[in-house]
């Protein structure tokens, strides 16, 4: 009977019940198997992973350990190093990766909303930050975290950006005014900020941004603290150079996924894993942060970090208002700031965000 | 004088001496020992060392006789140059626990076991870090003995001076990679990669097998920003200084190459490396006075094909297989049975 049934590819009810008969042995065998070694049954996805070094950097190696967790959600990745950003978001557009993780810069493209947390000014510390993760990785938050056919399946600390001078006469928004600013120009926020500060934008790329620092091509570059010593940025800012302690922007690591293609649930398990490395990551960052000589660090007077707190708000309303940041991500953050600090004035500016 | 008066001088002579050695403990003995055994090493232990192809054994003789040759720095010179090369051989063994451990999670995520692949992504994290940290180890006797790399080349007295040199830098770079895969446990300063790049500079790639010109090579591509022209093709300057190391059967520039390109996910071109060492070895006879070098270079190669066999398979390259992958062709006719009956 079995054999009739395969050859002539029958429909006959009996035909189709042995094959249901059969497949559900098959699934039932398949779990078993997979409970006696107690081992997971994982559908293969590819999971491309920008890192500026490749897979021998560090965010491969986060993710590397993310992919390793993910077996047990269901899901076996097969792991793809880019060390080009742009590449890694279109292969995943174009489907040839079923997940992702890039800068939250280039994943604005596929969730505006999550995107925007890079967003300028917005979050001055790792705490404000680590609340906003908590509070966007929670079951409540998930539907905020799919747009169209993507959703952001975790968000990792890529560390606090500062701005690494080659003068510390460069103190407040004015004495920016017709420095030479080196900028990822993919990012019009970048352009955007820079404009209004009526310093120069000079385009570069994670390549060689830090190297024109370095040789004075430009006078003012930015970075996480972790670049302090990768890049060897006392270079560039020997004898009067410094950095001013004023977190301009958070970077983040998005991990981004086609949802349709995952597990029901996946998402969420996701979120929580990577929300569970976030004091880890944030710790690593801060570590770097310490290693940089104190000597370096410059603090600006109160006045002028109230100039620049305005002038960032002010900067994020106008790229809200041209499409650039998501509107009800900067609310969200405006409310996670004002609950931390109610007396901030924009609390209660009638401009508020 | 008379023999009297010789003999009760030649006893005070002796007392004299009995409580010199007394005051002084066996510091004397000791010090001579300690250059005795040194210049014993530098002349004879390390050329015998650089030899030998039995990379097991050379890493079992850093881990068991390092502490020993260290302790000299009490009654002596610190002995750096040594130390430089005991650590880099030290570390090997970390790294070849690290590539075990490696494997285990390999075929753990194969058998989707995954408390056993995270077990093992840690253990090797742990090897990974004891590596870094031997490395580093060895990096900072080079920056004691011949300052900060990267900054004015130092006068080498002698060209065994720029092979420690060569091998201390090579210490900073794999500690540098090393830590970045032990998630930063072993605090090396990340500065070092860019402060290697330049002090490639200080050797002549052509005496030394390429290898400075690849090691540069290897961090423009990996530290873009470490380019002195943002126009350079890393690529060229790697394929000019691999070919000088093939030349002169020295292939420890062929895992630079395999490494960058795995870095890059070009895994078919790494494949192609491996094809192409296995090759020229059997062409090419290896340099007897550092047939060390490259016998790591086969080692290594042979860890990144374990990797990819792995991967395919769940077991590590055959007995024999260096050089071959699960997924190649066997361009085989099949004569068609009917044909013969």
């Amino acid at each position: 009977m079995n054999m009739k049934c395969k050859l002539i590819k029958s429909y006959s009810k009996t035909c189709l019940s042995i094959r249901i008969t059969r497949k559900i042995i098959t699934l039932v065998s398949v779990a078993m198997l997979a409970l006696m070694s107690g081992t997971a049954v994982a559908e293969s996805k590819t999971l491309c992973v920008f890192d500026p070094i490749g897979s021998n950097g560090p965010l491969y190696v986060q993710m590397k350990d993310y992919a390793t967790a993910a077996l047990a959600w269901g899901v076996e990745f097969s792991m793809k190093p880019y060390t080009d950003e742009r590449i890694a978001s279109e292969d995943f557009k174009s489907g040839l990766c079923d997940a992702v993780s890039v800068t939250g810069i280039r994943g604005r493209q596929f969730n505006p909303f999550v995107g925007s947390i890079d967003s300028v000014g917005a979050l001055p510390n790792y705490d404000l930050l680590r609340s906003t993760v908590k509070t966007l990785s929670s079951v409540k938050a998930a539907r905020l975290m799919k747009a169209g056919d993507y959703e952001v399946a975790g968000i990792f600390p890529g560390g606090a950006v500062y701005l690494f001078v080659n003068d510390r006469s460069i103190n407040n928004v004015a004495s920016m005014s017709g420095k030479r600013i080196a900028i990822l120009d993919y990012d019009a926020a970048q352009i955007e900020i820079v404009k209004s500060v009526g310093a120069s934008s000079v385009g570069s790329s994670i390549a060689n941004m830090y190297s024109k620092f370095n040789n004075g091509s430009v006078d003012i570059a930015y970075g996480p603290g972790i670049m302090y010593e990768a890049m060897e940025l006392y270079k560039g800012m020997e004898p009067n150079g410094g950095i001013i302690r004023f977190a301009l922007a958070q970077l983040t690591i998005q991990v981004l996924i086609r949802s349709a293609e995952f597990p029901e649930g996946y998402g969420q398990q996701s979120r929580d894993y990577v929300f569970s490395r976030f004091d880890h990551g944030t710790k690593i960052l801060m570590n770097a942060e310490k290693k940089i000589p104190a000597k370096w660090w410059y603090d600006i007077n109160d006045t002028d970090i109230a100039n620049y707190i305005e002038m960032f708000r002010m900067t994020r309303i106008r790229l809200r208002d041209a499409g650039i940041y998501d509107g009800k991500m900067m609310t969200v953050l405006r409310k996670i700031r004002c609950r931390n600090n109610p007396e901030n004035s924009e609390c209660t500016a009638v401009n508020k965000e | 004088m008379s023999l009297e008066l010789v003999k009760a001088c030649n006893k005070r002579l002796v007392l004299i001496v009995i409580a010199i050695f007394s005051l002084s403990g066996c510091a004397v003995v000791y010090k001579t020992t300690g250059r005795v055994l040194l210049d014993y090493t530098y002349d004879e232990a390390v050329p015998y060392v650089l030899s030998m192809e039995d990379t097991e054994m050379v890493c079992a003789v850093a881990e068991s006789f390092a502490p020993f040759f260290f302790s000299f720095a009490n009654v002596t010179a610190p002995p750096d140059q040594i130390a430089i090369l005991f650590y880099m051989a030290s570390a090997t063994c970390s790294e070849s626990r690290a590539w075990e451990h490696e494997l285990r999670y390999l075929r753990a995520v194969k058998e989707k076991n995954v408390s056993e692949a995270q077990d093992a992504r840690i253990a090797q994290k742990r090897a990974l870090k004891q590596a870094a940290t031997r490395q580093v180890k060895g990096y900072y006797r080079l920056v004691r003995d011949f300052g900060e790399p990267g900054n004015e080349c130092p006068k080498f007295r002698s060209s065994d001076e720029e092979l420690y040199y060569l091998i201390g830098l090579l210490n900073g770079v794999q500690a540098l990679f090393n830590d970045i895969a032990a998630e930063g446990s072993a605090d090396v300063p990340l500065s070092i990669g860019m402060k290697v790049g330049r002090a490639t500079n200080c050797l002549d790639s052509e005496q030394w097998w390429g290898l400075p010109g690849a090691l540069r090579a290897a961090i423009w591509s990996a530290l873009p920003n470490s380019k002195p022209d943002h126009n350079i093709d890393p690529y060229e300057l790697l394929n000019e200084s691999i070919e000088l190391g093939l030349k002169q059967g020295v292939r420890i520039v062929q895992v630079l190459e395999a490494q960058l390109l795995l870095g890059q996910g070009e895994t078919d071109r790494v494949k192609e490396v491996i094809r192409q060492h296995v090759e020229v070895t059997s062409q090419v006879p290896s340099n007897s006075s550092v047939a060390l070098l490259d016998a790591i270079a086969t080692v290594q190669l042979q860890a990144i094909s374990d990797r990819l066999w792995t991967e395919a398979t769940g077991t590590r390259t055959p007995i024999g297989g260096l050089g071959t992958f699960p997924d190649d062709e066997k361009d085989e006719e099949v004569i068609d049975i009917d044909d013969l009956l």
